[in-house]
C-alpha cells in the first residue's frame, strides 16, 4: 500500500525535476565544432554559444576501439553524421571575422549547421541559441570598446559605420526573399544543412516504434514476477518441485519463456513498422535479431528480479510501474535524450531503455550492422549477467520459504 | 520402502519436527493423523526435499528421496492447479515435469480423467470447474507418473460426502495395485477405513506409530477405539 502511495509522488517530483531544471527551457546540445575561420571573432561566437552551457561544442571525437580521437573538420563532420556518430555540427567558414567587424560579405553565409534528419528538432533549437550568440556578439563587435570602434577614426571605417544601417535593412529584406522557413533573422546569417542520407525513412515511426516496444516490453516481462509468486502463494511451486526439476531448472525456464515472448511482442512491433511505416527491418538482419534478442533476455531478467525481491504480486506491480516508468522517462522511451537535462541523460547510460534506443536507431535510422551495435549489445549483456547474479542468488532461497 | 529416521526441523524458533523416526513398508497405506500445527505437511514437504531437515535422514529404498522425487507422487493439501489453464492442459504439463509425453501421456489423461469422471470437462478452464471436481483433478495429477510413493496430504478437507467416497475407493484402489501411500489427516475414522498402521504426531513428536491394535495398547487398552486412543495420547487441549 505504502509503494502504492509513494510511486506517483515520486513520478511526480521526477518529471518536474527533469523538465523544469533546464537553463530557459532549452536542452543541452552536443555539437560537433569547425572553425575554419580561425578568427577572434569565430573563437568568441563559440565561447558566447557555450556560455550558459545550453551548447557544448566539441572539437575532437573518439571512435569505438580507437584510442587516438580524431579532430573534426569539413571532410569528415558530414561522413561521422551519416553514420550516425554525431547529429550535429557547426562549421564557420574563412570570412565570419571580417563579415562581423568590416562588414564584408555581409550577403553571404558564413556558419552552416550541419544535421542528421532525425534531429531536425535539435539543429531549430542549435539555431536559435546560435542566433542569440550571433547577436551578442554583433553587439559587442560594435560597441564602444569593440573593433569597429577601434578604427572609426579611419575613414574608411566611418564609411562602413555609416552604411550599416542601410546594409542591415538590405540583409533582413534578402533573408525574408529566401523563404527559407527553417532560418530565423540573425545579425549572422547561417544556413541548415541536411546531411542526405540515401535511406529514406520515417523517423518519427522509428523512435516510436523503439520507444515504446521497450518500454511494454519491460511491462510485460514483470508479470513474470507475479507468476512465480503467484505459483508460490498458490501452492502450484510446491508441486512443481516435487517433480524431478530442480529450481535453477525453474526459474531458467522461466527466464527463457519470458524472453522468448518479449521477442516475439518486440517482433511484431518492428513487423508492424515495416508494414505501416516502411521501417528497413530487413537491412541489417542480423544486427536487428541480435538486439531483439539481447533487449528481451535483459527484459526478462527484471522480470526474475522483481520476483526475488517482492513478496506479492501487487508489489510487482507497484514496483514495476515504478522503475519502468522512470527507467523509459530518462532512458528516451518517452521523450528523446537530448530534450533531458545532462545528469538525467547521463543517468540513462544505466538503463536498458538508453542502450536499447541507441541500437535500434542505429540499425533503423543508419542501417548500422552488427559490429557498430557491439558496445549497446555488450552492455545490455552485462546488465543481464547482473541481474541474473543477483536473481540466482535470492530467488531460489524465497521460493522454499 | 520409506524410512524416516530422526528427524527434526525447525522454522526459527518454532519446532515443526522433533526426532520423528518410524517406516512406511512397500504397498502398505500408513495413516498419520494429528492436530493442526502438529507438522504432517512439514513432514511431507522433507519428503519431498522441498525443505531440508535439519537433522535426521529421509530415505526412499535407502536413497535420500529429494534425490528420487520422480518415483514420488504428490497431492497437496492446497488445490495445486492453474485456474486459467484447461483441465487437459494442466494435467499435461504436470505430466511432462515427469518426461511423460506422447502417446503414454494422452493413455494416462484418458484413463485418468475418465475415472476421475473429468473426461467431458478436460476443455474447461479449471476456474470454471466446481470445488469438487478440482479436488479429484488435484489427486490424479498426483498420479501421471505412476508412483511408487503417494502422498496425500489432507485430501477429503471441506470436501462433500460423494468425493469423499472417490477420494477412499482411489486409495483403495492403489492400495490393491501396490502403490505406497502415506495419508495425512484429520479425520481418524478414515484412518481406520484406508490404511493399514498408522502414527501420531502431536507438537512436532510421534506420539505413538504402529497397527490399530499397538496404539490401542499404547494408550492404556486394546479395546480403545482410536479416537478415544488418540485423545488419551495426545490430550483435549486447543492447539491452535
Amino acid at each position: 500500500m505504502m509503494l502504492g502511495l509513494f510511486t506517483p509522488l515520486f513520478l511526480f517530483f521526477l518529471f518536474t525535476l527533469i523538465f523544469s531544471g533546464q537553463r530557459q527551457g532549452m536542452p543541452t546540445l552536443n555539437v560537433g565544432w569547425v572553425d575554419l575561420d580561425r578568427s577572434m571573432i569565430s573563437e568568441h561566437l563559440r565561447n558566447l554559444a557555450r556560455s550558459d552551457g545550453a551548447v557544448r561544442p566539441f572539437s575532437t571525437i573518439a571512435l569505438p576501439f580507437d584510442r587516438n580521437p580524431i579532430s573534426l573538420n569539413q571532410d569528415n563532420i558530414e561522413p561521422l553524421i551519416k553514420n550516425g556518430r554525431i547529429s550535429l555540427a557547426v562549421e564557420i567558414l574563412p570570412g565570419l571575422g571580417e563579415q562581423v567587424t568590416q562588414f564584408k560579405n555581409w550577403k553571404s553565409t558564413f556558419v552552416r549547421i550541419h544535421y542528421d534528419p532525425s534531429d531536425r528538432l535539435q539543429a531549430n533549437m542549435l539555431k536559435v541559441l546560435l542566433t542569440k550568440a550571433g547577436f551578442l556578439l554583433v553587439s559587442e563587435a560594435w560597441s564602444e570598446n569593440g573593433p569597429v570602434a577601434k578604427n572609426s577614426a579611419d575613414p574608411e571605417w566611418q564609411k562602413v559605420a555609416s552604411d550599416l544601417g542601410q546594409a542591415f535593412k538590405e540583409s533582413r529584406r534578402l533573408m525574408r526573399e529566401r523563404g527559407n522557413s527553417s532560418m530565423t533573422e540573425s545579425f549572422i546569417p547561417m544556413e541548415a544543412v541536411e546531411v542526405p542520407s540515401p535511406r529514406k525513412i520515417n523517423l518519427t515511426a522509428a523512435q516510436q516504434m523503439a520507444g515504446v516496444a521497450i518500454m511494454f516490453l519491460l511491462f510485460s516481462v514483470a508479470r513474470a514476477g507475479t507468476i512465480l509468486l503467484e505459483e508460490k502463494n498458490s501452492g502450484t511451486l510446491k508441486r512443481i518441485l516435487a517433480s524431478p526439476i530442480s529450481i535453477n531448472q525453474l526459474v531458467t525456464g522461466k527466464l527463457f519463456s519470458t524472453g522468448f515472448n518479449g521477442f516475439a511482442q518486440v517482433s511484431l512491433m518492428c513487423l508492424a513498422g515495416w508494414i505501416f511505416f516502411h521501417l528497413p527491418i530487413f537491412d541489417s538482419p542480423g544486427a536487428l535479431f541480435a538486439l531483439i534478442f539481447t533487449t528481451a533476455l535483459c527484459a526478462a531478467s527484471f522480470g526474475l528480479l522483481f520476483a526475488s525481491f517482492c513478496q506479492t504480486a501487487e508489489q510487482v506491480q507497484v514496483s514495476a510501474t515504478l522503475l519502468i516508468l522512470t527507467m523509459s522517462l530518462i532512458g528516451g522511451s518517452m521523450v528523446p535524450r537530448f530534450l533531458l537535462p545532462l545528469w538525467a541523460q547521463k543517468l540513462s547510460m544505466l538503463t536498458p531503455n538508453g542502450w536499447a534506443m541507441d541500437g535500434f536507431l542505429k540499425v533503423l535510422t543508419h542501417g548500422s550492422g552488427f559490429t557498430a551495435i557491439i558496445p549497446e549489445l555488450s552492455v545490455l549483456l552485462l546488465m543481464t549477467s547482473v541481474l541474473l547474479l543477483i536473481s540466482f542468488a535470492v530467488l531460489p532461497k524465497k521460493l522454499y520459504e | 520402502m520409506l524410512d524416516i529416521i530422526g528427524v527434526s526441523k525447525a522454522f526459527g524458533s518454532r519446532q515443526a519436527l522433533r526426532d520423528v523416526s518410524f517406516s512406511i513398508e512397500q504397498g502398505e497405506c500408513f495413516g498419520l493423523v494429528g492436530p493442526n500445527g502438529a507438522g504432517k505437511s512439514t513432514l511431507i514437504n522433507l519428503i519431498t526435499g522441498f525443505h531440508a531437515p535439519d537433522s535426521g535422514s529421509l530415505l526412499l529404498d535407502g536413497t535420500p528421496s529429494k534425490n528420487v522425487r520422480a518415483k514420488i507422487g504428490l497431492v497437496p493439501q492446497e488445490i495445486a492447479l492453474y485456474d486459467r489453464l484447461t483441465v487437459f492442459d494442466n494435467l499435461r504439463y504436470f505430466g511432462e515435469l515427469y518426461q511423460i509425453s506422447g502417446a503414454l501421456l494422452s493413455e494416462r489423461l484418458a484413463d485418468l480423467l475418465a475415472w476421475a469422471g473429468l473426461l467431458d470437462r478436460k476443455k474447461d478452464p479449471v476456474k470454471n470447474i466446481s470445488g469438487g471436481m478440482k479436488r479429484r483433478l488435484n489427486l490424479i495429477a498426483g498420479l501421471l507418473h505412476s508412483p511408487e510413493l503417494l502422498l496425500v496430504d489432507e485430501p477429503t478437507a471441506g470436501v462433500d460426502p460423494q468425493a469423499r467416497l472417490f477420494i477412499y475407493d482411489l486409495i483403495a484402489k492403489l492400495k490393491n495395485s501396490g502403490t505406497t501411500v502415506l495419508y495425512t489427516t484429520h479425520y481418524i475414522p478414515e484412518v481406520e477405513k484406508l490404511c493399514d498402521r498408522m502414527g501420531i504426531l502431536d507438537q512436532g513428536r510421534l506420539v505413538a506409530a504402529g497397527t490399530f491394535e499397538e496404539i490401542a495398547k499404547q494408550a492404556g487398552h486394546p479395546e480403545l477405539s482410536m479416537e478415544s486412543a488418540f485423545f488419551e495420547l495426545t490430550g483435549k487441549r486447543l492447539r491452535d
